[in-house]
């Protein structure tokens, strides 16, 4: 079966459109359960009413069932915790031109 | 942890042919306004505007609101929308039709309370206000439906707050923070105090709102994360460049609004720069984002995307210039490419869409 951080690494693929960036270093990946042939992902959004909460969730299913062995992906997405921009990783900020 | 946990869908493509009908109504009667005599049998000429803020981006607003909340109820306000623009069209008495969509901008009102309940933030009650605006753009609109000068303001704060809104959401991302007492506080109170006295006087409130709709523009321009954004390559400056140009109209029309307060001079020039300027540039921008988002469907971006952004652009200067000129020929001609960029663009994305589905 496939290793948490190999979930992780393929999540870098999904990248949120408007920023460019991938969800793993915006923090918003929270949770990532490997089962005997499922992976069940949790995600958050920045903003409940974000329309893009969809598009990520398919995005993270399709890459994820890219893995030969992987039979199923369940994708949750929750708001608590809030997402906020800490949880963003270094790369993320610098990227987004964030200074210090 | 006490983890609200929601699983998400996309929405039937159906719910956005209401939509795309009160756009192509809406473009029909704009150039029947114009005075394009080809054009000057437009079944709804006095529709124009209600069409296109209420029954093309009211629906396309609450769609996404719908999905982003994703609960069944939600959908109710694209449905009662899209029902009331067919409604419109058919042809019953318009005050069913305005109250159907009434009904729709509450239950989107209602999306954002709960928006509200989740996540008690700034940029959530800016978009609450925005679709509180349109509650009161809709209530004013059923009750006199060819008072424009006093539904305009109203109309045009529903879009202004609600993409600001979700632009200072993004902001969060660029390590801005904005205090409610800060000078986005200050811009937004002037604004809204503005559009408030549009009630008692629409010349007084006009300007009023148009100096809080100048100092938003110009506290967007230098907080949004599109200046950051502009300099990564593909759909991220493609988005980035349709908002700095949009707060670049919004400012101009936040300035004609002031000088001519939405009464005589300018006031053409003063509408289209916010709705085409500032709100369809928008609209444009973020395609490739709400249909894969909304819809489930894949848009894949292209550089062919700025053709009909670019069109925009231009087309509207020419029409502002003509409009503040009094130079009818231009101003007819800018009115004619502006449509032609809005057909253009519905026409690329459907064409991409098809395009990306053949691929896969």
């Amino acid at each position: 079966m496939v290793t948490e951080q190999q979930v992780r690494d393929s999540l870098r693929d999904v990248i949120d459109p408007e920023v460019g960036v991938n969800i793993v270093d915006l923090g918003l990946v929270y949770d990532i359960f490997i089962g005997e042939e499922a992976v069940m992902v949790v995600i958050t959004v920045t903003t409940p009413l974000c329309p893009l909460g969809s598009y990520l969730t398919q995005a993270v299913e399709a890459r994820l069932l890219a893995f030969p062995e992987v039979e199923s992906v369940e994708v949750h997405t929750v708001y608590e915790p809030p997402w906020n921009p800490s949880m963003m990783s270094d790369e993320a900020r610098r990227s987004l031109g964030w200074v210090g | 942890m006490g983890r609200l946990t929601t699983r998400r869908a996309a929405a039937p493509l159906w719910m956005l042919i209401p939509a795309v009908l009160a756009l192509i109504v809406a473009l029909w009667a704009g150039l029947a306004r114009l005075g394009w005599s080809a054009f000057a049998t437009a079944p709804y000429p006095q529709m124009h505007g209600p069409m296109m803020v209420f029954g093309f981006l009211g629906t396309v607003i609450a769609l996404e609101r719908a999905v982003g909340l994703g609960r069944r109820w939600a959908f109710a306000g694209p449905v009662l929308t899209g029902l009331g623009v067919i409604l419109l069209l058919v042809g019953l008495p318009p005050i069913i039709g305005a109250v159907l969509i009434f009904l729709g901008a509450v239950l989107v009102t209602a999306v954002y309370v709960e928006g509200l309940r989740i996540q008690p933030e700034l940029h959530m009650a800016v978009m609450a206000l925005g679709a509180v605006a349109w509650v009161v753009a809709t209530a004013v609109w059923a009750g006199l439906p060819t008072d424009m000068a006093r539904i305009v303001p109203w109309m045009a704060a529903f879009l202004v707050l609600t993409i600001v809104g979700e632009r200072l959401e993004l902001a969060r991302m660029g390590g801005g923070t904005t205090r409610i007492l800060g000078p986005f506080g200050w811009a937004l109170l002037v604004y809204l105090v503005g559009t408030a006295t549009t009630v008692a006087s629409p010349a007084v409130g006009g300007r009023i709102a148009g100096v809080g709709m100048t100092a938003l523009a110009l506290w967007m321009g230098s907080h949004d994360l599109a200046r950051r954004t502009i300099r990564i390559p593909g759909l991220p400056r493609h988005i980035a460049v349709a908002l700095l140009a949009g707060y670049g109209w919004l400012a101009v029309g936040g300035v004609l609004w002031g000088l001519g307060g939405l009464t005589g001079y300018g006031y053409d020039a003063a509408l289209h720069a916010v709705f085409l300027g500032f709100v369809m540039s928008m609209i444009f921008a973020h395609a490739p984002i709400v249909v894969p988002g909304v819809f489930g469907l894949d848009l894949p971006y292209h550089r062919v995307f700025y053709g009909h952004l670019v069109l925009l652009h231009v087309a509207l200067l020419v029409r502002v210039v003509g409009s503040l000129t009094s130079n009818g020929r231009l101003w007819q001609w800018g009115g004619m490419f502006t449509v032609v960029a809005v057909i253009l663009f519905l026409g690329v994305t459907a064409g991409s869409v098809i395009a990306a589905r053949h691929r896969s």
